[in-house]
């Protein structure tokens, strides 16, 4: 019955007029002074982020319309406000510390662009911070506290910007293009499905969005619960999330030794995520598939605090495998490094806050800390600590 | 009132399941190139911008060709309509000193082609599409077959 009940919600969701998009803060975000936390219409807030507000209006945060809050984000407003505009992504890992300000000041490209602000995984912006409407910061980017980021403008991936005149400069940034508009266009736009999605799943049942569980299956074929030790396995009680067709060798006994805590292991996109023995898995790790695409974690994988593998599509009209994400045996993901879109042999070693896009990497590679790999070439560093 | 809203639901949902035929094979013969702009500044700089075009093969029947984009997330929800077999889009640009050339220029196409891909489909009449192309990757120059 209750899969029955989920069918329908399914199939009736996308019809945003008869439900309608709400703000969905997952039940394990951090809230502090939740009485100066204001969040606009259709807002999304992914598990374990951190909202942070002072005591007084002086130190409150406020999301805009329409805006995305992805897994382990932090904004921090307990010495200043912290205000965010509309259609603002900010991703994975990313920080906001206190007196920051992205997508309220700068201008907008003419009609029709899409007027947005991109924020990418592992991202910093610093105390005092301005990131315009109409800009993006790359993963792994910083912005120094008081550093403007001015609309029109992009930075390059791990770029530390430490003044206004580098944030000018094409060694940092670069303008942004039509192509970069549409992508955040579209980005936020398939965001907000899930401010349908996971609000009618705790509707349904509130215990539904808590622990292992299952996806809203707006995105996916069906809302699915994941399989853990050969198991069909719904535990709300669990310290981490695993959402939706995630598929883990592991028994439930082992994951809760072997697993920190914070955790997030999303398949309410692409399915399935399956992943293999694991062997450590650090605290405020995410795991996360992007819409039609899959994710196969090897066998005895180690993944450091804060790490995130994320698959998406490589685009490559050549590759067989253009959907998969995978990792072989052995592989070894340090502290806060990110691998996404790319495949992994056996015995791969990534180094500490090192970025790693769109790379085939074979047996036995090793990438040293802080570098930003693309097609499986070292191509920049993470410039900041 | 309740069972209401549920019949309601239910009738949009069969609604909603009704797409048009989706017809075989997918477009075809997808080729990409770059065209690069410069202008000279004062003071010895540059300005400079790259496009990607995409054309494709005639699809018989066609009456016009939709495009969407294709994104890290997902795809964007609604594609645009065109009439011509080729589509163009801004994906690099840069202003610094006329000796650095078109700085950063590589990289900035390959990080976009990492990001944005976009595919087409064939819209033949009312309610029949073709299928969808693969994904190409924007920033890249590719050719996926005979024009």
């Amino acid at each position: 019955m209750n899969r029955l009940r989920f069918r329908i919600l399914s199939l009736v969701l996308p019809f945003p007029l008869l439900l309608g998009a709400q703000t969905f803060v997952d039940p394990t975000v951090d809230r502090i002074n939740q009485a100066n936390i204001v969040l606009g219409d259709r807002v999304m807030v992914a598990p374990f982020a951190s909202l942070l507000a002072g005591a007084t209006a002086e130190t409150s945060i406020v999301i805009g319309n329409g805006s995305n809050l992805q897994e382990d984000v932090t904004l921090d407003a307990s010495g200043r406000k912290v205000e965010l505009g509309s259609s603002v992504e900010v991703g994975h890992g990313a920080t906001v510390k206190s007196g920051a300000r992205i997508g309220m000041t700068g201008v907008c490209p003419p009609a029709p662009a899409f007027c947005g602000t991109f924020i990418g995984f592992q991202a910093e912006i610093g105390e005092g911070a301005t990131v315009e409407k109409d800009a993006l910061v790359f993963g792994f980017a910083r912005l120094a506290p008081g550093v403007t980021l001015p609309s029109g403008r992009k930075t390059l991936p791990g770029v530390n910007i430490l003044t206004n005149a580098q944030a000018l400069s094409p060694t940092h940034t670069a303008p942004m293009t039509e192509a970069d508009r549409l992508f955040i266009q579209a980005v936020v736009s398939i965001n907000l499905v899930h401010t349908l999605g996971y609000p009618a799943l705790e509707a349904a049942d509130p215990s539904n969005v808590q622990g292992i569980n299952y996806d809203p299956g707006l995105v996916t074929p069906c809302p699915c619960l994941p399989t853990i030790g050969g198991e069909i396995t719904r535990v709300p009680s669990f310290r981490n999330r695993i959402v939706g067709d995630v598929q883990m060798t592991d028994k439930l006994e082992k994951l809760d030794q072997v697993m920190g805590k914070k955790i997030s292991l999303r398949a309410d996109e692409g399915k399935p995520l399956v992943i293999d023995e694991i062997d450590e898995m650090g605290s405020r790790t995410l795991v996360h598939t992007f819409v039609g695409t899959k994710l196969e974690l090897g066998k005895h994988g180690t993944y450091g605090y804060r790490s995130i593998v994320h698959s998406a599509p490589d685009f490559d009209p050549a590759d067989p495998d253009f959907n998969l994400t995978k990792t072989g045996k052995n592989f070894n993901l340090g502290t806060q490094a990110v691998f996404f879109q790319s495949q992994a042999g056996d015995d791969v070693k990534i180094g500490r806050r090192s970025f790693v896009i769109l790379s085939k990497l074979p047996d036995g590679t090793v990438i040293p800390s802080r570098k930003v790999v693309i097609g499986g070439v070292i191509v920049g560093t993470v410039d900041w600590e | 009132m309740i069972r209401l809203g549920a019949i309601l639901m239910l009738l949009c949902s069969i609604s909603l399941a009704g797409g048009p035929e989706l017809v075989k094979p997918p477009v075809s013969g997808l080729e990409s190139t770059l065209e690069d702009v410069a202008q000279d500044l004062s003071g010895g700089r540059i300005r400079w911008s790259t496009h990607w075009r995409l054309c494709w093969t005639q699809y018989p029947g066609a009456r016009a060709y939709e495009l969407q984009a294709q994104t890290i997330e997902g795809v964007a929800p609604n594609p645009s309509r065109q009439t011509g077999r080729c589509f163009r889009i801004e994906v690099a640009a840069g202003e610094n000193d006329k000796s650095q050339g078109f700085f950063n220029r590589d990289l900035l196409l390959t990080l976009q082609s990492a990001q944005l891909a976009y595919r087409v489909r064939a819209v033949l009449d009312t309610n029949r599409v073709s299928e969808w192309s693969r994904g190409v990757p924007a920033g890249k120059k590719v050719a996926t077959g005979s024009r």
